[in-house]
């Protein structure tokens, strides 16, 4: 008994002893994991920690909205706007485990989509059913719709319905200025013309959304959660007017139309201020889709070029020849070589020359464009008016190469303009040193100088204000997102070129060519035009025989007070190809246009008066009336008429508004405006 | 310690006693020896014996170890808010309601209670004579799950059940089968422990257990029972030389299993050793690993708050079940996890003691087979959630979620809480 007791107890007491040691080594391991434990969370957790955050937060980048390009009367050119596309996953759409189910959804999901879209529920059924991975259902749709078919996807608990958001550029006028603002990247960047040289502008600053959030992307509603907000662009308030550059481009298409050119383009600037007031070109393109062009035949030839070749294309269809490119400015170039002898005293208006047709510089005989029935005696100011080569050259030869030279630097030729505008070309002179004799004589008549339009049309502004070379500019203004001033650019003098008495002088002479002379064809009745034409035979592999022309024509209005100074070139007319014939009829057209629309009131000499007696037409009031009633009152008027914004003949509209006002009138023929918006 | 150890022995040796004379040998000894404070019972002390003024009502008789059933609820309770916490994001994902493990969650907590309190009521020589037929019933069970009544679930048969709600786990049951089994065959004779064939007979068990759950598979869950048994066995009185015998022979079979198992690069021993850097294989074994690694380094001492964990929103898979301990980390903290192992030391403290106090070696066992078992699941939890062993399924017992495993871990609890009360009472 005792001893069965002892050994009882001895087992007992064994198992005791071995549950305190067993404990011993679990409170030991205990121990072990909570040092474990310890050392991930509080020694090592910067590691640890620093790699969840990684995980654990979306960095949103909340893009700025790019500012908006205004015309001076700000006017929206280029805007950016937020749209959003509804796409479906019909995979997801049709989830369920029965068919039943799987059609009840889908039916839900059309019902839905076709309610909000305003579809047609067959055609919602075969996106939605399609055998596609995602079908696009829906594009440029408002936020408002956006947020209302989110609300009701949430709602009605459906599946596989994705709306994604996108920032466009839109360009409301569609071909309009196109050489002139640019266009932008799939990123939004500025990639050409203004929305480049900008792009620092008019792209702010990107805002960013640290959020903690699932695996999947959800936000949670707790955590961090900071928001750094994002600095919408600037507005960019440009000098071109859209009425002007309207004008401009009409009347540039038409003398593509008459003269099946290569391209014409034509830049308006507004003499006092430099201010660019319209600058256009045709071939255009529509910025909105800037890698088709507007030809379907040459759309579908870009279409079948190889890629590099393509991207050449583009580059060479977005160059905007008026300040990237350089031109022969032929006999235009005349007025600045004048203007510099009278300057110098080389010569006065009224100073008489003679021209036998032709003019022996050393052993070349330099021929006047009239050979063939020499100019004979002439004033300087007539001589300019017959475009004498032979006087230019004489006129040359008085100043002297230093002279001469100094004028074309003082002119800006030798240097860019320096305008607000990327990718500006330099002028092609002959060097001083290798110029010669002949090369002096030819540069005096406008040959064998090339310079970019921009910069002839600033230098002859200078002969407009007075004298003084104004910085060529594109921008007025930055403003912010309400419309407020940021910065304002104000008109900058380069130089003081000519004196007062000489740019009085100079203006003579223009009106006198356009009024009496060579460029009569851009005269327009009630106003003072000054201008000069010209003719640049293009050296074409190698040759300056071949027919192809630079035809151009100058001009500046009212001669009193120059407001507007228009270069237009017409780039290889077929058929007649003096500058006189091409471009003078158009810049007489825009001159008439633009002149009007600057409402600079027209002061007709007595014999003009007479002519329009006989032949005015009182522009009847259409404003309220049906485009179509409209449209057949003024054609009964003999009068032509033009929408804008530019709408198909079928499509009916109220008129709000039409220029020129009703009670105005207008030569036969003359247009109207009707304005829809 | 020994001495007092022995005392305890020698109370539990003496016999027969009443009530009343053990009062009068208690006021005795105090008088004598103010240190000595010990009583005894034989039977459970209920109130109608208090109130008939019955020989319990001369002991300080409590309702068994308060602190013991305290702790259980305690982490049972913690368990429910760690679970809601940690499953609301996923339970919205992917059941699209928040509460739909919280409403589980605290229903089979409710069950468990009502389980361990009828547990608690019934003496515990009850299941002494029911322990061999619990365990043939449950090796059967364990046999149906793998035939086709199993219900598969992730690749794994581990469920038996009527329909999709109501299922059991055979595999946890197996563990508490395992304990009553073993308390059972080695009380009924002291010898058997002591000789070879016992030992070989409670290793065949272990073995048979082992393999049948491994078969599911549920390697964890099969280890578990196994070193329940193994752990018993010890705690039992396994002489030295068998347990030298049984680590050799595990070294051995462990080893054969691996080459076995290995292929010409020994991708399987690397398998085994990523978890010394599971960011070295961030896709596969190392991913769970990583994400839980993270919650914690996240957490830091204090921890994000309760709620705020970002690691539970679908980072971390199985955030509320056997990874729970990494999300308690990340939103309550150093401090909130040392708290835990804290509650988990007593509790095994608690059990450890309630066994070496316990009235018979059967008590004994189960009490020990339950600290065990919460030991081993606990030391592996957390190893596994700290990147500390092999990733493996364990769970956190009380607090991760699984109906099953609660019932039958509190079902257990209300065993061991029935046998503190077949012991002495502390006076004060």
């Amino acid at each position: 008994m005792v001893k069965k007791g002892k050994k009882q107890e001895d087992v007992t007491l064994r198992a005791q002893k071995r549950m305190i040691a067993a404990f011993v080594v679990v409170a030991l391991a205990f121990t072990g994991l909570a040092f474990r434990i310890g050392w991930i969370t509080v020694v090592a957790n910067e590691q640890y920690a620093t790699l969840a955050t990684e995980r654990q937060t979306k960095d949103v980048l909340i893009p700025p909205r790019r500012g908006a390009i205004l015309d001076r009367n700000m006017t929206e050119l280029a805007v950016s706007a937020v749209s959003y596309r509804l796409w479906v996953r019909p995979a997801n759409v049709a989830s369920g485990d029965t068919e039943e189910i799987k059609e009840l959804r889908v039916s839900k999901t059309v019902r839905m989509l076709s309610e909000e879209l305003e579809m047609d529920p067959e055609s919602v059924r075969e996106m939605v059913t399609r055998d596609n991975v995602m079908v696009r259902v829906a594009k440029d749709m408002s936020k408002e719709k956006a947020e209302s078919i989110r609300t009701r996807v949430n709602e009605e608990k459906l599946a596989g319905i994705e709306i994604e958001e996108n920032v466009s550029r839109f360009y409301p006028y569609g071909p309009f200025a196109a050489h002139l603002l640019g266009t932008v990247n799939d990123d939004g960047n500025g990639i050409g013309g203004l929305e480049l040289a900008y792009d620092t502008w008019l792209s702010g600053i990107s805002g960013r959304w640290i959020k903690n959030a699932d695996p999947k992307g959800n936000s949670l509603a707790y955590g961090r959660d900071e928001r750094y907000e994002e600095q919408n662009g600037l507005n960019v308030v440009l000098t071109i007017d859209e009425a002007i550059q309207h004008y401009v481009e009409k009347t540039l298409e038409s003398v593509q139309e008459v003269t099946a050119a290569k391209r014409v383009m034509a830049v308006v600037m507004d003499p006092g201020t430099g201010d660019v007031l319209a600058m256009g070109m045709t071939p255009d393109f529509d910025p909105n889709d800037p890698r088709t062009p507007l030809d379907p035949e040459e759309a579908a030839y870009v279409q079948s070029l190889p890629a590099e070749e393509q991207v050449a294309y583009w580059n060479g269809m977005w160059r905007n020849p008026l300040i990237s490119d350089v031109y022969d400015p032929g006999s235009t170039f005349k007025l600045l070589t004048v203007s510099a002898a009278l300057e110098e005293r080389a010569a006065t208006p009224s100073d008489s020359f003679s021209c036998s047709g032709y003019y022996q510089v050393g052993p070349t005989r330099l021929r006047c464009w009239r050979y063939y029935e020499p100019h004979g005696t002439q004033s300087l100011m007539q001589a300019v008016g017959n475009s004498c080569n032979p006087v230019m050259i004489q006129l040359a030869q008085r100043m002297g190469f230093d002279n001469f030279y100094h004028y074309i630097e003082l002119f800006g030729i030798t240097e860019k303009t320096g305008i607000d505008f990327p990718g500006e070309a330099a002028a092609l002179i002959q060097s001083r040193e290798t110029a010669g004799a002949v090369g002096l004589a030819t540069m005096a008549f406008g040959q064998g100088i090339a310079v970019t339009p921009i910069q002839l049309i600033t230098a002859v502004s200078a002969i407009g204000n007075g004298g003084n070379l104004m910085q060529p500019r594109l921008v007025k203004a930055l403003t912010d997102s309400k419309g407020d001033i940021v910065e304002s650019f104000e008109p900058k003098v380069v130089r003081q070129v000519l004196s007062e008495q000489t740019a009085e002088e100079m203006k003579t002479i223009m009106e006198y060519v356009v009024s009496e002379s060579g460029g009569k064809v851009a005269s327009v009745p009630g106003y003072r035009i000054g201008g000069k034409t010209g003719t640049a035979e293009k050296l074409y592999e190698g040759s300056y025989k071949t027919g192809r022309v630079t035809a151009s024509m100058v001009a500046m209005a009212p001669m009193d007070d120059p407001k507007v100074a228009v270069l237009l070139i017409v780039d290889e007319p077929q058929g007649t190809k003096f500058g006189s014939t091409t471009a003078g009829p158009a810049v007489k057209e825009v001159m008439t246009d633009i002149l009007r629309y600057l409402n600079i009131p027209p002061q007709y000499t007595q014999e003009e008066l007479a002519e329009m007696q006989r032949s005015y037409v009182i522009v009847p009031d259409v404003t309220d009336v049906n485009y179509s009633d409209a449209a057949g009152k003024l054609l009964g008027s003999g009068l032509t008429y033009i929408t804008s914004p530019a709408t198909g003949e079928d499509v009916d509209f109220m008129v709000l508004d039409q220029y020129p006002k009703a009670g105005a009138k207008l030569p036969p023929g003359g247009q109207v405006c009707l304005y829809s918006e | 310690m020994r001495e007092r150890l022995k005392t305890v022995t020698a109370r539990r040796e003496a016999g027969e006693r009443t009530a009343r004379a053990l009062l009068a040998e208690r006021r005795t000894r105090r008088r004598e020896a103010p240190v000595e404070r010990y009583g005894r019972v034989t039977e459970p002390v209920l109130r109608t014996q208090l109130r008939e003024g019955g020989p319990a009502a001369m002991v300080r008789a409590k309702a068994g170890d308060f602190l013991f059933a305290f702790l259980i609820l305690c982490l049972v309770a913690f368990g429910i808010l760690m679970v809601f916490s940690a499953s609301n994001y996923v339970a919205l994902n992917e059941m699209g309601d928040s509460y739909y493990y919280l409403k589980r969650v605290a229903a089979w907590a409710v069950v468990g209670f009502a389980v361990m309190l009828a547990a608690a009521l019934v003496p515990y020589s009850f299941y002494r004579k029911l322990s061999p037929v619990f365990l043939i019933v449950t090796v059967a069970m364990l046999f149906a799950v793998l035939s086709p009544l199993g219900i598969v679930r992730n690749n794994a048969s581990r469920w038996l059940g009527l329909g999709e709600n109501l299922t059991v786990m055979p595999g946890e049951i197996a563990k508490v089968a395992a304990i009553l089994f073993v308390a059972w065959y080695v009380s009924q004779d002291a010898k058997r422990i002591r000789s070879l064939k016992g030992v070989a007979f409670l290793l065949v068990v272990a073995a048979a257990l082992f393999i049948l759950i491994y078969r599911q598979p549920s390697l964890s869950t099969a280890i578990t029972v196994f070193c329940i048994v193994l752990g018993m066995m010890f705690v039992a009185g396994l002489k030295w030389r068998h347990a030298l015998m049984i680590a050799v022979a595990g070294a051995l079979m462990f080893f054969c299993l691996l080459s076995r198992s290995a292929d010409a690069d020994g991708y399987q021993w690397g398998r085994i050793t990523s978890f010394l850097n599971p960011f070295e294989d961030p896709q596969n074994t190392g991913y769970q690993v990583i994400q839980s690694l993270l919650a914690l380094g996240a957490g830091g001492f204090r921890g994000v708050g309760f709620g705020k964990s970002i690691q539970k929103t679908l980072y971390l898979p199985e955030g509320h079940n056997d990874f729970i301990f990494a999300i308690i980390g990340e939103e309550l903290g150093l401090i909130g996890c040392l708290l835990l192992i804290a509650a988990y030391l007593l509790l095994i403290y608690k059990s450890v003691q309630i066994a070496i106090r316990a009235k018979d070696q059967f008590g004994m066992l189960v009490a020990a087979g339950f600290s065990i078992m919460i030991a081993i699941q606990v030391i592996m939890n957390i190893a596994v959630v700290t990147s500390s062993m092999p990733a493996t399924g364990v769970s956190l017992p009380f607090v991760s979620y699984g109906g099953n495993a609660l019932v039958v871990y509190m079902g257990l609890a209300g065993i061991v809480w029935n046998i503190s009360r077949y012991r002495y009472n502390a006076d004060a």
